[in-house]
């Protein structure tokens, strides 16, 4: 039995070995192999939610518009547009002589089923819908005119129209497979042509030979790398495996301990992008004691020491937050100090009566302890994040209870159940107007549970701000009543770390922060 | 095995594999987790808009009526759509068996042989004719076998992952490279697995070690040693197959740890992702195929068993 | 290796037990060591704050983690919480599975029937999916993972329970018991369950290794609910992270595991020997 089975070991052994010398030789082709993270549970970019999809996607459609780094917006398959002075109605006037891959012509009709399809609640539309607000009605004008009427206000619009998950796909692919498949057929306009998708394993796209046009954003007019494949590396730990053994060319979201280890390394450059959207922060809740009293809500985030945070967890690769928005998100302004300062928090918590007795390790008042309960993800490093501000904040007197849920699920569920202190939640996004659903009284992640008035009208009134001014003003206001009433601990400015091979040159990522322009990669050996 | 204890142990089987269904099927509805709360994760949906959505994906519907749905649509063969990405769930369990099988089969394969043959050598620690390196060598693989058991496979799968990175660097995309990559978790899985099957069939050579025939056939000189410890091994098949049919039924769907590790979307991963999002339908078939494999592996262990075992033959009535 | 052995060493061969009967002195002198050193270390400021990823110094035996919190002290301080996690589900398997296996290989007849199938259902499911179900619907806390790994372990306990039970149900003296009056549940007491005990025990032991895997797993997998509180499987679970910079601190935990595990089974082995 022993011997049959070296046998078999044998034969194995030999046969990898024919393989190995039989191994393909480099291929001729300039292929490019990118890192993604999570896998998405579907990959329609009407349809799904996630961050992951837009990447490869980005570079397969184009949008109406295109969002610049300075926050502008530029033309795209739109070549104007107007606005009502009402703010209800926009006009886009399209540009002529460009077709999906498929062949079939873009025009103000492949705009309406684009549209309409992300709006109609049978399509199921985790994001997309929800980004276009109180979008009502398509109208064509003409072949290539549209206007879209609107039933309020709405400012973040142009923002939502600028992203991969309103880009424009071709209605003859969308009749012929149908909400279900398309994602796995997917035809659009962009550099890019999408080639497969295996779910879970990898996509595949194509350099678009045909691509005769480009918004001012991409410095290139044809794509250089001829084929893209992506592979996903959920797991962090295997990422740095992968670029070390030449798997990948490109990875995202690397640890900041391997990016710092590999930055070392001359064959590897590290690509730092800061994500506009929120940072990493933990939400108080304003109706669970102890935190429903305003000292003890300032006193937990004068007493965090951030910096140490960033520099131990995060290598030092990400600024402090100091907004409930990150400095890189059009309309930040400063409203929380970045510095530790333990001196006032202990003064504040001393003056709400929570006291130091000799008998217990922690704060008491009339007989109780001081104790605040502390929920996290486990992702993004929250768990290391929530055991060091555990680590402060005993120091303090305060007693922490640390507990992790494992998923997304998890976490809304201890939101609705509400017996929390601090929370932690972060989304990503250019448009300050993610903050509306956290802060507004009935927001589905009102975390604060907060009913301010303030807060309600100067949201409110953001987002249907059509003048870019008014809505800097109200946004910062905003920030500023909130880090008054104290809402929000925000840790660090989510950066992300893309860790690229030597030889790949030319990679830059649009104004979303996640979405590489993957038309303007090029490869110095193949 | 006669054809009747065939068909009844298939009754009982499908019976089973349908209380276990059902189990979990009210266990994960009665839990806190909530679909949507996935679902919606980077949306920015209001209570309206969810409740609109709860009531398209007919997750309002009172339990029972759910569950007798559920019944109907199995009994048309249609197991449902997933609440994620609307895939029939018929199409992303046989795309994600497509990468589980074959690490599954190999892996077993490799236990199956690792297991015998570490086994046989652990089990000449108590063997009175071999020299004493040799005990010594078995008492250590009998260690590494109980090692091997106890390592948990997150762990020792790391350890192998990081030692093939000089191994992969230089190798390009190709046949050899995927045979290399399905090799890691191979090794890992095969390994751990292997070393537990090891262990049972040492303690059964062991035992056969001290039947007289073995003695009095190496007393005589009787080999090669290794076609004795065959027949040996016949004698206590049975537990190692009835473990090697649970192995099977186990590295089906408890590959989980592994297929996360090395990128792998296999049915194991998909089961703890469904399971921590909600994705009831997944769930429930992926765990009602799990529970099949399980029924079907122990009938064919079984069948196996009785057939190179005399003594486990059922006596004809 | 061919030689003939002389005739009394054959006869002696055959009645010979497999292992001298040696006193583990490692394996005990090792579970002392975790068990006590995790008392120890109880009062400990575990969380004290030295400098971040350090190798292994005189200061720091087994280095220093992500936050520098002292590995050697987190490890005697996490094998505490571990074993005390896998003892728990092993006295709830244990318990749980006697019972349920005793009654059905006593009982006979439909009941044992029922019970031996519903203990089938429960088999089917691997051990790792069913402790993430029952995770799933009670929540994540040390009590759920206890709870999950003892309800894993049920289902071989039962069917020990049921042959041993089985096997003692039709001996003569509890047909000598029935047929002077005695009722089933005292036979089961004081008659059926004594003789089994020794079997059960043995396992028990050997089943608390799988124990111990089984949590570490699920603490592996960030179940566990409390990140502060360290744990075996957890360590383990951080250490992947920071491999490339500090792969000394996988090292810790993984083989402290495995080394616990070899000395459990080690003892069990030898308190089950006759």
């Amino acid at each position: 039995m022993r011997k049959f089975g070296a046998r078999v070991l044998a034969a194995g052994l030999l046969s990898c070995g024919l393989l190995a010398a039989c191994a393909a030789p480099p291929s001729t082709v300039s292929e490019l192999h990118y890192g993604l993270t999570l896998v998405p549970t579907g990959l329609d970019p009407h349809i799904n939610a996630s961050s992951e999809l837009g990447i490869p996607l980005r570079s397969v459609y184009d949008t109406l518009i295109f969002r610049d780094a300075q926050g502008r917006f530029v033309p795209g398959l739109a070549r104007a547009w107007t606005i009502s002075t009402d703010g209800l109605s926009y006009t886009f006037s399209l540009r002529a002589g460009v077709s999906f891959h498929d062949g079939t012509p873009f025009n103000g009709e492949a705009v309406r089923i684009n549209l309409e399809r992300i709006l109609n609640p049978e399509t199921k539309s985790q994001k997309a819908r929800f980004m276009l607000g109180p979008l009502t009605r398509i109208e064509v004008l003409d072949a290539l005119t549209v206007r879209l009427s609107l039933s309020e206000p709405f400012a973040p619009l142009l923002d939502a129209l600028s992203q991969p998950y309103c880009g424009m796909a071709s209605p003859t692919a969308l009749a012929q497979w149908g909400d279900t498949d398309y994602q796995f057929h997917q035809v659009g306009t962009g550099p890019y042509r999408f080639v497969e998708y295996i779910s879970g394993d990898h996509l595949t796209l194509e350099r678009n030979p045909d691509y005769a046009w480009g918004p001012s954003i991409y410095n290139n007019r044809k794509a250089a790398v001829e084929r893209i494949v992506f592979r996903f590396y959920a797991d962090p730990a295997t990422r740095a495996p992968a670029l070390l053994s030449g798997e990948a060319d490109v990875m995202g979201e690397l640890p900041p301990q391997d990016a710092l280890r590999l930055q070392q390394d001359p064959s590897f450059q590290l690509v730092p992008v800061p994500i506009p959207g929120q940072p990493l922060a933990l939400y108080l809740n304003t109706q669970s004691p102890p935190t429903d009293d305003l000292s003890v809500r300032q006193a937990l985030i004068a007493s965090a020491g951030r910096q140490a945070i960033i520099d131990t967890i995060f290598g030092g690769l990400s600024p402090v937050a100091t907004s409930p928005i990150s400095s890189s998100t059009w309309g930040f302004v400063e409203v929380v100090p970045a510095a530790q300062d333990t001196a006032r928090a202990e003064a504040l918590l001393d003056e709400a009566g929570w006291l130091r007795a000799a008998s217990s390790e922690w704060r008491v008042r009339n007989g109780t302890a001081l104790t605040v309960e502390v929920v996290i993800p486990p992702w993004g490093f929250n768990p290391q994040v929530g055991q060091m501000l555990e680590q402060q904040w005993e120091a303090l007197g305060i007693r922490v209870n640390l507990t992790q849920v494992a998923s997304f699920a998890g976490l809304r569920e201890a939101q609705a159940a509400g017996k929390y202190n601090l929370l932690s939640i972060n989304l990503s996004g250019a448009d300050p107007d993610l903050l509306r659903p956290f802060f507004v009284s009935d927001g589905s992640y009102n975390l604060s549970r907060v009913a301010d008035a303030q807060l309600d009208t100067l949201l409110g009134e953001a987002a249907r701000a059509s003048d870019p001014a008014e809505r800097l003003r109200l946004m910062a206001e905003a920030q500023q009543r909130v880090a008054a009433l104290a809402l929000v601990l925000p840790v660090r400015d989510y950066v992300n770390l893309n860790m690229a091979r030597a030889g790949v040159e030319g990679l830059s990522y649009d104004a979303q922060g996640w979405f590489p322009l993957l038309i303007d990669v090029s490869l110095t050996e193949p | 095995m006669s054809l009747r204890t065939f068909l009844r142990r298939i009754l009982g089987s499908l019976t089973t594999i349908w209380l276990v269904t059902t189990l979990v099927f009210f266990a994960i509805r009665l839990s806190h987790i909530d679909p949507l709360a996935a679902l919606l994760g980077q949306g920015l949906a209001s209570q309206a808009q969810a409740a609109e959505m709860r009531t398209a994906l007919g997750l309002d519907r009172p339990l029972l009526q759910q569950y007798a749905l559920f019944l109907s649509g199995l009994a048309r063969g249609d197991l449902g759509r997933s609440l994620f990405d609307g895939q029939p769930v018929v199409r992303a369990i046989a795309q994600s068996l497509r990468f589980t099988a074959p690490l599954a089969l190999s892996a077993w394969l490799l236990a199956i042989a690792l297991g015998l043959a570490l086994g046989s050598l652990a089990s000449r620690a108590s063997a009175w004719e071999a020299g004493r390196p040799a005990r010594w060598l078995a008492r250590l693989t009998s260690a590494a076998l109980v090692l091997g058991t106890s390592t948990p496979v997150a762990w020792s799968g790391l350890l192998i992952l990081w030692a093939a990175v000089p191994l992969l660097t230089g190798l390009h995309p190709g046949p050899a490279r995927d045979v290399a990559q399905l090799a890691l978790p191979t090794l890992t899985l095969g390994i751990a697995s292997g070393c537990s099957l090891g262990r049972v069939a040492e303690a059964g050579l062991s035992r056969a070690r001290r039947e007289p025939f073995f003695i009095a056939a190496r007393a005589r000189g009787i080999g090669p040693l290794w076609r004795l410890e065959w027949s040996a091994l016949r004698t206590t098949l049975a537990p190692v197959i009835s473990l090697a049919g649970v192995e099977a039924a186990f590295l089906l769907g408890g590959t989980m740890v592994t297929e996360t590790l090395f990128a792998r979307p296999g049915v194991g991963r998909l089961l703890v992702e469904s399971i921590l999002r909600g994705d009831f339908p997944l769930v429930q078939a992926i765990v009602a195929l799990m529970a099949a494999g399980y029924a079907l592996f122990n009938l064919l262990a079984d069948v196996l068993a009785s057939s190179l075992d005399p003594r486990l033959r059922e006596e004809t009535e | 290796m061919t030689s003939r052995p002389s005739p009394p060493r054959l006869a002696s061969l055959m009645t010979q037990a497999p292992r001298v009967r040696r006193t583990p002195w490692i394996a005990l002198a090792w579970l002392a060591l975790i068990l006590l050193g995790g008392v120890l270390s109880a009062g400990a400021a575990l969380h004290v704050p030295f400098a971040s990823l350090a190798p292994p110094s005189p200061i720091h035996p087994l280095g220093t983690d992500l936050l520098g919190r002292d590995v050697g002290l987190r490890l005697l301080a996490g094998g505490l919480r571990t074993l005390r996690m896998a003892a728990a589900a092993t006295l709830i398997a244990a318990v749980l599975g006697s019972i349920w296996g005793l009654v059905a290989g006593h009982a006979g007849g439909w009941l044992e029937w029922i019970l031996v199938h519903a203990n089938d259902v429960l088999l089917s499911v691997p051990g790792l999916v069913l402790a993430l179900v029952v995770i799933a619907a009670l929540g994540q806390h040390e009590a759920t993972i206890i709870l999950a790994v003892g309800l894993g372990g049920v289902g071989s306990y039962a069917r020990l329970a049921r042959s041993a039970a089985a096997e003692t149900s039709h001996r003569s003296f509890v047909l000598a018991a029935r047929a002077l009056g005695a009722g089933e549940v005292r036979l089961l007491q004081h008659h059926v369950f004594p003789n089994t005990l020794e079997a059960l025990t043995a396992y028990a032991l050997l089943h608390f290794g799988w124990a111990l895997v089984n949590s570490a797993s699920l603490t592996f997998l960030g179940l566990g609910g409390a990140p502060s509180i360290p744990d075996w499987g957890q360590m383990l679970n951080e250490s992947r992270l920071v491999f490339l910079n500090a792969p000394w601190l996988a090292a810790a935990p993984g083989t402290a595991l495995a080394l616990t595990v070899l000395a459990v089974q080690r003892l069990g082995e030898w308190i089950a020997q006759p």
